[in-house]
């Protein structure tokens, strides 16, 4: 008696689990904008790479990405973000796998990614940037120019454009090292493990303002890769979200808010609203 | 030092995710140490095997792929976790399989004198391993335990690249606001030194309070 009663037990338990899993993710499935309003916050994803996400000591998220995506979601009644340090190689996986509501952190806005997730009309350009010994040794200007000396090994994020650039321009996978964030990377670059350092061009150059080390030089603009553009990026299924978000972004460009949040963190207003997401992914 | 004055919340925070979650996931390593180590000796074929798939699987796969497994896949398959329960379940299922393999050795090292007597006093298998063989064994385990502990602490920092602030990713985030790298990493290095003490503390007082309860030598533990 003792003995089926635990039994019984136990299996409504995890009948209970299982209920519970089910409806969890049949949740996910209603209007998200509509859930992000009823919880009052809406869960971003960052990169932690300073100016286009920064995250301080206390855990508050600036950067110019999410200022702006806070600014948005004012408008459309989410009062809070709160942020995830997700890596740039993790930000589409998480996005699919619901982990994060959306992707603000400087994501470019790229036609393979654009398969797999959507993206916001463009909040954030920039030209891309290299840091090299001082003095240029090899004298790299471009991708071309690291393909063209195979002696010559680089970093990037994995996963980022800029990995992307440099394959597409014919630099060899084995003359990339990947690091896992741009610190170490710099870090690389000033024990010579590498000798040249890739990355958007503001994040470069507030990575070098850090570290403050004669040794190092930048290179910006590089030459022979498109600005690069970045939008909010969110779930392929959350089309009436990111329609409103669009809505509501093309509001704070025409009432200048949108300049006065980017300019401060050196990205230009005008070069960013010169583009739209269908010169980079039409039909997204 | 300044280092530790502007970044100490984050340091907090980060020290008392990083013992949150070696607590947690070293009950769930201990709750299935013993199921499986103790299947692994049943006189079911099939309790048997199944025990020895879940060893093997958990055992010899990355930690590190089964976070990210159930972090980034299983949300596709409708199974959500939260990021605290992926991170408890990968790193205690993982040092679970371990730990089993600790729990079958010790058993097995029980004398087969004291079985024999067990059975010849016609006690039931639950019984024999209630009252005898655990009992026995349990001594043996800990020092092994102790070590699996310490692994298991130190496996926590993988949390970091599932979105958990535990320590490894204070330091990261100190490192990406200051660029400095030697500072993070020493201080986190220091502070995973003194909780790994304390848990060998804790596992030397355990073995200690055992034997003196059973008025035996304790098996040392280091």
């Amino acid at each position: 008696m003792m003995k089926s009663s635990t039994r019984q037990r136990l299996g409504l338990t995890l009948a209970g689990v299982l209920v519970t899993m089910l409806s969890v993710s049949s949740a996910s499935a209603e209007d998200t904008l509509e859930k992000l309003r009823k919880q009052g916050y809406a869960t971003v994803a960052v990169a932690n790479e300073p100016p286009y996400s920064d995250i301080k000591s206390d855990g508050y998220v600036s950067g110019a990405a999410p200022e702006v995506a806070r600014a948005v979601m004012k408008k459309l009644g989410v009062p809070e973000l709160r942020a995830q340090v997700v890596p740039y190689g993790s930000m589409i996986p998480a996005l699919l796998a619901r982990r994060v509501d959306m992707a603000t952190s400087g994501l470019y806005i790229k036609p393979n990614r654009c398969e797999a997730i959507i993206y916001s009309e463009p909040d954030l350009c920039g030209a891309e940037a290299f840091a090299v010994a001082k003095g240029n040794p090899h004298n790299i200007k471009t991708y071309e120019d690291i393909a063209a000396n195979p002696e010559v090994t680089m970093t990037t994020c994995a996963g980022c454009a800029e990995e992307l650039y440099a394959t597409e321009r014919g630099v060899q996978p084995a003359q990339i090292k990947v690091f896992t964030d741009p610190p170490s990377g710099i870090k690389m670059l000033q024990q010579g493990r590498v000798d040249v350092f890739a990355l958007s061009g503001l994040g470069t150059k507030d990575l070098l303002e850090k570290f403050d080390d004669d040794n190092l030089e930048l290179v910006m603009p590089v030459k022979g890769v498109p600005m690069g553009c970045a939008g909010s990026a969110f779930n392929p299924e959350d089309t009436a979200f990111r329609e409103a978000y669009d809505k509501a972004l093309s509001e704070i460009k025409a009432s200048g808010e949108f300049a006065s949040i980017i300019e401060p963190f050196g990205f230009s207003a005008e070069a960013t609203m010169s583009v739209k997401r269908d010169d980079f992914c039409p039909g997204n | 030092m300044e280092l530790i004055v502007e970044f100490y919340p984050l340091l907090v925070k980060g020290t008392l995710l990083t013992i949150e979650l070696t607590v947690v996931s070293a009950v769930i390593a201990l709750a299935i140490s013993f199921t499986v180590g103790l299947a692994r000796l049943s006189r079911h074929w099939i309790v048997r095997t199944l025990a020895l798939i879940y060893l093997e699987f958990f055992r010899g796969t990355s930690a590190l792929v089964q976070m990210f497994f159930m972090f980034y896949v299983l949300p596709l398959l409708g199974i959500s976790l939260s990021p605290f329960l992926a991170g408890v379940i990968a790193c205690g299922f993982n040092l679970g399989s371990y730990g089993s393999e600790v729990v079958r050795g010790a058993i097995k090292s029980v004398g087969k004198g004291q079985s024999e007597a067990a059975h010849s006093l016609n006690y039931t298998s639950y019984q024999r391993y209630r009252y005898v063989l655990i009992p026995q064994a349990v001594p043996m385990m800990i020092p092994p335990f102790g070590n699996l502990l310490i692994e298991l602490m130190k496996l926590t920092a993988l949390t970091s690249l599932i979105t958990l602030s535990d320590l490894t990713f204070a330091a990261q985030i100190i490192r990406s606001q200051t660029a400095m790298t030697l500072e993070p990493f020493l201080l986190i290095l220091v502070i995973y030194f003194l909780i790994a003490s304390v848990l060998v503390g804790f596992t030397d007082w355990l073995a200690k309070s055992i034997a003196k309860r059973r008025g035996m030598t304790p098996v040392r533990t280091n």
